[in-house]
């Protein structure tokens, strides 16, 4: 094995797992391209069968013989009358031998729908048990694992692990009394009947789910008001234990289901991400639906069938048809909001609603009418202004704002003023006069040409052929409509310097002619004001009885059927054929899979939730939660370029146990927790470490940072500030946030600092695993934020005590669940002694910030 | 500063995990070195692929879309033509154009190059000579937020690393007080901080923003203002230190609880340090006045006192939202580019006068170019502007290794599209990260069934443009 390693390095190529690897590396980089899906002279050098069979020119290989090979001759460049190949650059030497090699060794090809993660699921045995495997791998590595962990360390990794929170005093002595033998059974039965059982697994899966509460169309944020409804559901579904299959089909079909209480899950679909106006509508409703696509694939199912969105996968046997197929699913599903209170109320708050926006809208016109009256009973006197604004001219009856207007208009001569040269020459009746007639002009020229607008907009739009499909995302966006309206109807404008000189005195915001909505309802003729009153009146009455809109739903909903057409190459303007809706053959047990009802959700839903590898990839993302790695330690990546299971029995043992139980979450977590490997020891053994460091067969416990959430909350916890109410709006997180930070705005569009500054995952993409970082940033974090501030000076004021030493036990029994070694307890006395005053709140901050605060053993 | 002492850390598992990934699928060692051997800080500096010419950029974005025709592609022909017809019908843009439109500018030649910039240049174009401007710019889709991603992170969607990113990855921070990408924007550019997201790759390496619409530093970076008198922070920070040796001591050979120790002790160093680099008040009136009283000019400043301080990057966006998006009156462009001339020209004269041009890269940069034809959609009330085009624009790059007094490319006779020597954002971000010592298709990350880079499958280093 050594010696191969070797090679392949002196080689220069990867430590390839074997010479096809290789091969398909270098085919897939040099060859593809002209021969996989284009066929380039009828030959094919994506299967074995292909290139045996060859193209055009005959046999492409010839197993064994790579010098008889007419694609080893072509790449080679050492045959006459073969074509060199591939076009443009050859192949580099050690890509040449990659393939020599591999056609010398037989060209063996793995047959990919024969892939492990493919495989139907098995049924345990009853002999079975993670331990039971973890045992054997371990024999076979020659690893001794390590010890039990002590019952301090383990009833603080369970409640972290269970509840992301520290336990009381009181709740750690209750465990760490407990007499009986079956006192840690009893201790995880207990946290997992806990409501922040819910709060602290479902954020593990709002990772997955990419949860945001908000998006930006480019220039503006959409803020998704009633987002937290979802993540709410998905809490309490965890903490009912909800089957996972049934929480994985409410979330891609809950409104297709009986049970309306699974209608919150739909916000997996409904909360976006949704791209708007950021690219042209074909090209984000495109980008739209290959996020569903990923999400779902390698977010439910750990696959990447998102890879074949321009082309055939590289790797994995996954079409670029099959890719449109599911993406047609989701072209048939709409962004719907459900109202939580009966039709009847939502109607009437709706036509309520479109009173006021009528109202509004009447008012606006009539002010709007107004304005331009006013602009043509002043725009006469602009020469009478224009002198009462630049000298001691009679200025009775004249508007005093607009005279101040006028005056700074002309205070700014270096200001464009193209039409103004004469009147700064020589100012007075004369020159006022020809500017008023050259803007009166301009005035009626400017009207002429809106008019003229209209009319060719509202032809334009006329013979507009109509849209086929109207998609509306949240806050009513309609995707062709509503993106960039009018901007492709050619159209008329004034020439550039009239266009200024009109704009400086009728159009913009200071103008001295610009009567904006309040200043025309200030100037209103006497005559227009009972018009005026009334509208106003009118608008503010209704617009006042409108109470805040009622709560509903961000979620999916059922479109008219439309399977899509290929996007050749990706892209949403070169279109190939129509692709019926499904499911990929090789995840069907090779067979294809139609979707003919409705959307396909429902039946997509059902494919996915009791799907096998939907299993292995829940399991292990469980396992994950609990170790800090997976057992396949690419959570989201079981094709062929992911990652194998470190121990595959105990994988396929876990997968095949869960859903012999009915997909119990509870279950499942719980017996991962019972094994001997969950409460082994976190410590380092050269032993051990010597045959595998990376502990790929868990021989020991992770010790494990806190991540962004359980740090903050473990911090309020202590501190005694912590709020544990569950569930309800997003807050901002900021100095006066005493909630669980689940309870925090989540933001597309800028991420919370601080829960970003401990590796919060973007909520732009599904998560496969979170990093885990530690830069000074974080401590800076700590060091001066307000927020690490006030729970220093809580904990400071819990821990105090007149007799030092008791409020130095008080604080480890409180943080640490201990007491304070004799070494430890003598530097917080001599820190305490020192000078200074109450020194309580800082040592509050130390004990903050240290090391054992922050990792769990 | 030597390996160990090294700060920051990712956490070693998935370094190891990430090793191992990389052994099980093949892509080991073609993947970047540097992370393969398990480096315990990602932020330490690292040697690069091979020699580097630069040691760091500063990139500028003209954001919202710099007019090439009307800065440094002059078009003779577009003013021969000027109000005809577009021969042959106008490429489809994002709104509808009409007639060609010329430049309402002048171009000289400017420099011992010769080489025509426009009046809106004036102090830029005395520096000619210092440029390669490249002419044969394109990108694919003529939206802000499509062509922002493009050249940041080489792909038009959100979710991939940005070029900064994976300078962070790829060398680490030459400084250890300071974060080593900062992005500059008083205000926030279209689209955000996706575009200097780290995305798949860890959180250490994205961009810090600072909204450096304010001066004062403390009010530039968050939680920089320490929060007690050094000696009281160096009391509890001598406990803290003693208190986490005990539990070390317990806890042998964990190298994040010691790094954790580490970016205590940095952090603590910071707070003296960061203030004191982003202090532009520090500068002299006279050299305030030569970057000139703006926004943009603040930035450049503060940019040149980051980058003599080690940070690796530097992206300034010139204001909020998009402000050289002129779609209705190209005369807009005056303004905007007499600010971003003055803080260019005081910008690389600094850099020159430090001895700093040659290992900095300046990088006078746009998302996209503006339409030779005049914009004229019913939704403009002027037609007197461009719309976007992203068919062909123009860059100009400066220092670190680029040639100087050249210009590269060339796009047709009107200026719709790259015709000659065509570069996409991939070919120059492969140029940059070429000059930085690093090879593009080296560069790499394992993420979700397959290796990822910047340039994605694309990009040619320009090896016509480097000295």
């Amino acid at each position: 094995m050594l010696h191969r390693m070797t090679l392949l390095v002196l080689l220069g190529t990867a430590a390839w797992a074997s010479s096809e690897d290789a091969a398909r590396k270098v085919l897939a980089a040099r060859c593809w391209a002209c021969h996989a899906q284009t066929e380039m002279g009828g030959l094919r050098l994506d299967s074995r069968e292909a290139m045996l069979r060859g193209g055009k020119s005959g046999p492409a290989m010839i197993a064994g013989r790579s010098e008889e090979s007419r694609m080893y001759q072509a790449v080679a460049r050492n045959k006459p009358g073969v074509m060199p190949m591939p076009p443009g650059p050859p192949l580099k030497p050690v890509e040449i031998e990659t393939l020599r090699k591999w056609i010398d060794e037989g060209a063996p090809w793995r047959d990919e729908s024969a892939h492990w993660a493919y495989r139907p699921l098995r049924s345990p045995a009853a002999t079975e048990s993670i331990d039971h495997w973890l045992d054997r791998a371990h024999a076979a590595k020659g690893v001794t694992p390590n010890a039990a962990a002590d019952r301090r360390t383990l009833i603080r990794r369970v409640w972290f692990d269970l509840t992301g929170l520290p336990p009381s005093e009181e709740e750690f002595r209750r465990a760490f009394e407990d007499a009986r033998p079956d006192w840690f059974a009893r201790l995880v039965d207990q946290l997992l009947t806990s409501p922040h059982f819910g709060e602290k697994w479902a954020r593990h899966w709002l990772d997955v789910a990419r949860y945001g509460e908000n998006d930006f169309t480019g220039t503006e944020v959409v803020n998704y008001p009633n987002a937290w409804r979802y993540r709410d559901w998905v809490v309490e579904a965890i903490n009912r234990d909800l089957p996972y299959d049934r929480f994985l089909m409410a979330q891609l079909a809950g409104d297709l289901m009986d049970d309306r209480s699974l209608l919150p899950a739909t916000g997996l679909l409904g909360l976006g991400p949704w791209y708007y106006g950021i690219a042209q509508p074909a090209q984000s409703r495109a980008d739209e639906r290959n996020d569903r696509v990923d999400m779902v694939t390698r977010g439910m199912l750990g696959v990447t069938v998102a890879c074949a969105r321009c082309h055939d996968h590289k790797y994995d046997p996954f079409s670029i048809h099959e890719y449109y197929a599911l993406a047609g699913v989701f072209a048939s599903t709409a962004y719907e909001e459900y109202p939580l209170v009966p039709e009847s109320e939502a109607g009437e708050w709706r036509k309520r609603k479109a009173e006021v926006d009528a109202a509004a809208k009447a008012l606006n016109k009539f002010l709007d009418d107004e304005a331009r009256a006013l602009a043509d009973a002043f725009a006469p006197r602009i020469a009478q202004y224009m002198l009462a604004a630049s000298g001691p001219a009679e200025t009775a009856g004249l508007v005093e704002k607009i005279v101040e207007r006028w005056k700074n208009y002309l205070a700014k001569p270096e200001d464009k003023h193209p039409f103004l040269a004469e009147w700064f020459t020589n100012a007075g009746p004369e020159t006022a006069q020809q500017f008023q007639d050259l803007k009166l002009e301009i005035n009626r020229e400017k009207r002429e040409i809106d008019e003229e607008n209209r009319r060719i907009v509202e032809d334009a739009r006329k013979k507009a052929p109509p849209v086929e499909r109207t998609i509306v995302l949240p806050g009513g966006y309609r995707s062709e409509e509503d993106f960039n309206p009018g901007a492709d109807i050619p159209a008329k404008s004034l020439e550039r310097d009239r266009f200024v000189a009109w704009n400086r005195i009728f159009g913009e915001g200071s103008a001295p002619l610009k009567f904006d909505r309040e200043l025309t309802a200030e100037l209103l003729p006497a005559d227009r004001r009972g018009e005026y009153e009334r509208l106003k009146t009118a608008h503010e009455d209704l617009k006042a009885a409108l109470p805040p809109k009622y709560p509903f739903l961000h979620g999916a909903a059922e479109f008219t059927p439309w399977d899509l057409q290929l996007h050749k190459r990706g892209s949403p303007e070169d279109l190939g054929e129509t692709v019926a809706r499904g499911f990929p053959a090789v995840l069907a047990n090779g067979k294809a899979l139609k979707f003919t009802q409705g959307s396909g959700r429902m039946e997509l839903a059902r494919t996915v939730a009791h799907h096998p590898l939907a299993a292995r990839v829940a399991v292990n993302r469980f396992w994950l939660a609990l170790f800090g790695e997976g057992i396949v330690a690419t959570p989201s990546n079981y094709g062929s370029t992911g990652d194998r299971p470190a121990v595959p029995d105990l994988l396929e043992y876990l997968a095949g146990r869960f859903a012999a139980q009915g997909y119990s979450m509870k279950a499942m977590i719980r017996e991962i927790m019972l094994s001997e490997a969950y409460q082994r020891t976190s410590a380092a053994h050269s032993a051990s470490d010597a045959i595998d460091a990376a502990n790929r067969t868990f021989w020991r416990q992770n010790r494990r940072r806190l991540d962004a959430e359980p740090l903050l909350d473990a911090m309020l916890a202590v501190s005694g500030e912590l709020d544990r109410t569950g569930g309800g709006e997003s807050k901002p997180l900021n100095e006066a946030f005493v909630r669980r930070s689940l309870y925090a705005k989540t933001s597309r569009f800028q991420q919370d600092e601080t829960l970003s500054l401990f590796d919060l995952p973007s909520a732009l993409v599904t998560c496969e695993q979170r990093v885990v970082t530690t830069v000074p940033l974080q401590k800076l974090f700590l060091l001066n934020s307000g927020m690490v501030a006030r729970r220093a000076e809580a904990l400071g004021k819990r821990i105090a005590r007149t007799d030092r030493g008791e409020g130095i036990e008080a604080a480890y029994r409180l943080l640490f669940h201990r007491a304070p070694t004799a070494e430890e307890a003598v530097l917080g006395r001599g820190f305490l002694d020192s000078a200074g005053g109450n020194l309580w709140p800082q040592y509050a901050w130390v004990l903050l910030s240290s090391n054992e605060f922050t990792y769990v053993d | 500063m030597s390996i160990d002492a090294i700060p920051a850390t990712v956490h070693p598992r998935w370094t190891r995990r990430e090793a191992l990934a990389r052994m099980a699928s093949g892509f080991g060692l073609l993947a970047f070195n540097g992370l393969a051997v398990a480096a315990p800080s990602p932020l330490a500096p690292k040697r690069p692929h091979f020699e580097p010419r630069a040691k760091r950029i500063i990139y500028l974005v003209m954001n919202g879309g710099m007019s090439h025709v009307d800065t440094f592609d002059p078009k003779p022909m577009l003013t021969k033509f000027n109000g005809q017809p577009v021969p042959g019908g106008a490429p489809k843009t994002e709104r509808s154009t009409g007639n060609l439109f010329a430049s309402p500018f002048t171009f000289s030649r400017r420099g011992q190059s010769g080489i025509e910039v426009s009046e809106l240049f004036p102090r830029t174009g005395s520096m000619i000579d210092d440029f390669c401007v490249i002419r044969s710019m394109w990108t694919e889709v003529p939206n802000h937020e499509p062509s922002l991603f493009m050249f940041n992170t080489g792909t038009i969607q959100p979710g991939r690393p940005s070029l900064g990113s994976w300078l962070m990855y790829g060398l680490g921070s030459e400084s250890q007080n300071l974060p080593g990408f900062v992005v500059l924007c008083p205000g926030m550019p279209v689209v955000g901080s996706p575009l200097w997201s780290s995305a798949f790759l860890p959180a250490v390496f994205q961009g810090t923003y600072i909204r450096n619409n304010e001066t004062d530093p403390y009010k530039l970076i968050r939680n920089i203002r320490a929060s007690a008198p050094p000696e009281q922070q160096r009391r509890m920070l001598d406990l803290l230190a003693a208190l986490n040796r005990e539990h070390l001591a317990e806890r042998p050979g964990d190298t994040q609880l010691e790094a954790s120790v580490e970016a205590m002790e940095t952090a603590f160093r910071m707070q003296t340090e960061a203030p004191e680099a982003f202090d532009i008040r520090q500068e002299k009136a006279e050299t305030l006045a030569r970057y000139g009283d703006s926004e943009i000019g603040r930035s450049c400043l503060l940019a040149r006192r980051l980058s003599e301080r080690g940070v690796r990057m530097v992206q300034v966006y010139y204001g909020n939202s998009q402000p050289w998006d002129h779609h209705e009156d190209i005369l807009e462009h005056r303004t905007l580019a007499a600010r971003a001339d003055a803080a260019v020209a005081a910008l690389v004269e600094d850099l020159k006068q430090r001895g700093m041009l040659d290992e900095t890269i300046v990088v006078l940069g746009t998302e996209f170019g503006r339409t030779p034809a005049v914009e004229n959609g019913s939704n403009t009330k002027l037609h007197y502007g461009r719309d976007h085009n992203s068919l062909g624009y123009s860059i100009a790059v400066a220092g670190g290794g680029f040639k100087g007094g050249i210009t590269y490319g060339a796009t047709d006779e009107f200026g719709y599209r790259a015709a000659e020597d065509r570069v996409h954002p991939h070919d120059l971000n492969a140029t940059l990260l070429h000059l930085l010592g690093l090879d593009h298709t080296r560069l790499t990350w394992s993420y979700s069934g397959r290796d990822f880079r910047l340039t994605d499958v694309h990009g040619e280093v320009i090896h016509a443009i480097l000295a």
